[in-house]
């Protein structure tokens, strides 16, 4: 059964959300989130690329020798992420020097990949565009919620901003990475019971 | 037909070339701006060390650099120089280049006119890990180098207890002792290019004792008497000129 959009949005976002369910694309979370900044641009990044190499490999899926359909996809997932690389650099320096190689990184994003494999190929490039849009903005959404508890309590900012109005000491375990993975746990903890309390639900 | 050789070949080869053109294409439209920021990068890392305003726009920076900062040769290597409004030289910052943990690191180490402390320390590029070894940009890191003294002839070392100069970074042992040798090892090169009694300090009568233990009297007596002449700070670079030709005779 074919998915139509109302589906894949859903799907994207909520059921089979990439980071909180599929648990994909973790390193990048762990690396860039202390920082909403940051975080903003990489997920503009990735759902650039996701969108748009989607797209892409969908529109030549007939044409792809199956042989070669990797080398393919990850070719054409490197053109985009270079093209953003090239336009970060180009009108964000600050930012391109913040991220660093994770940008270059975002080619091996196992959403990206996982999006190609597991939709585009198979279906026509507007449901796949929509896919890929929607699984980036699923993982964006995901990481801004963790950049956001990581630079309040880290910093006691948001966005730059000083919001420490109570003037907490800062918990500087945020700022480094490790914290990505207690937040991230605990969302994927909360997510899942609930799931799991709902299935027992509808069992009784 | 789809998965035949021929048409597999084909179809990557088109592939490529079509992604390779637009990526070229790109690459070229961008090029110059992304070269006018590296440029822009590299000058505010430059003022940095040299404990010059390095905030503000483009045109700021570019103000600031042309009133205050000269190209020049010291010791040797092609350096900035800090002026003042009378042309009088306060400090000098040498390009640094190491090998890291993951890649070189890149950047800018500046030193008194005198050769007595450390203005700045700031890297342009590098490619430690990130909240790790990447702390070496963190203010907190370089801030520590500003004014340490180098007149300790065993260069600079990370704090153990109560001794040491400056605190590593935990989890980075790798990075930190890379930036460590950087700046020792550029210290080491430039003083020995400078290679005069300045300050009669430590750093200058190892020098000394060295030439002797090599068994060149000479240069002791050319020192001397050079030495006269060598009445303030501005003659750095070009006493060491005189220096080198000395040597060649």
């Amino acid at each position: 059964m074919k998915e139509g959009l109302k589906q894949i949005i859903k799907r994207n976002l909520f059921s089979e959300n990439q980071v909180i369910r599929q648990i994909l694309g973790i390193c990048s979370v762990l690396a860039v989130t202390n920082l909403l900044k940051n975080t903003l641009i990489m997920g503009f990044g990735l759902i650039f690329t996701v969108t748009l190499s989607s797209f892409t490999i969908s529109l030549i899926r007939n044409f792809i020798p199956s042989r070669v359909r990797m080398i393919v996809q990850t070719l054409i997932i490197a053109a985009y992420v270079i093209l953003v690389d090239i336009f970060i650099k180009a009108n964000f320096p600050e930012i391109s020097k913040a991220l660093g190689p994770y940008v270059g990184l975002i080619i091996t994003n196992c959403i990206i990949m996982g999006r190609a494999e597991a939709f585009a190929q198979k279906n026509t490039p507007i449901l796949s565009l929509f896919d890929g849009l929607f699984a980036g903005i699923g993982y964006a959404a995901i990481i801004l919620v963790v950049a956001f508890i990581r630079e309040f309590l880290g910093f006691g900012t948001i966005f730059g901003y000083n919001v420490n109005f109570l003037n907490f000491e800062t918990w500087t375990l945020m700022v480094m990475p490790p914290s990505a993975f207690f937040i991230i746990g605990a969302m994927i903890w909360m997510v899942s019971s609930r799931i799991q309390r709902k299935k027992e639900a509808t069992a009784k | 037909m789809k998965n035949g050789y021929g048409h597999t070949i084909a179809f990557v080869f088109l592939v490529s070339v079509v992604f390779s053109a637009i990526l070229a294409g790109v690459n070229a439209f961008y090029l110059p701006s992304i070269e006018k920021n590296a440029e822009l990068a590299e000058k505010r890392s430059i003022l940095y060390t040299l404990e010059l305003d390095n905030q503000g726009d483009r045109e700021q920076i570019e103000q600031i650099f042309l009133e205050n900062v000269q190209e020049k040769k010291i010791a040797g290597i092609d350096a900035y120089v800090r002026v003042d409004t009378d042309q009088k030289e306060l400090a000098y910052a040498f390009p640094v280049k190491g090998s890291g943990l993951w890649g070189t690191i890149e950047g800018y180490l500046a030193v008194s006119s005198d050769f007595s402390q450390i203005t700045g320390i700031d890297f342009t590029s590098h490619s430690e890990t990130p909240g790790l070894g990447g702390r070496i940009d963190e203010a907190w890191f370089k801030d520590q180098f500003r004014g340490l003294s180098i007149d300790d002839k065993k260069g600079l070392s990370y704090k153990r207890g109560e001794e040491g100069d400056i605190d590593a970074i935990t989890g980075a042992t790798l990075t930190s002792s890379s930036v460590l040798e950087i700046v020792n090892g550029l210290i080491k090169t430039v003083l020995e290019g400078s290679s005069t009694p300045i300050n009669q300090n430590k750093i200058n009568l190892e020098l000394y004792e060295e030439v002797m233990e090599d068994g060149t009297i000479s240069y002791i007596e050319k020192n001397d008497e050079i030495s006269p002449a060598n009445d303030g700070y501005e003659g750095i670079g070009e006493y060491a000129d005189a220096y080198e030709e000395e040597e060649v005779e």
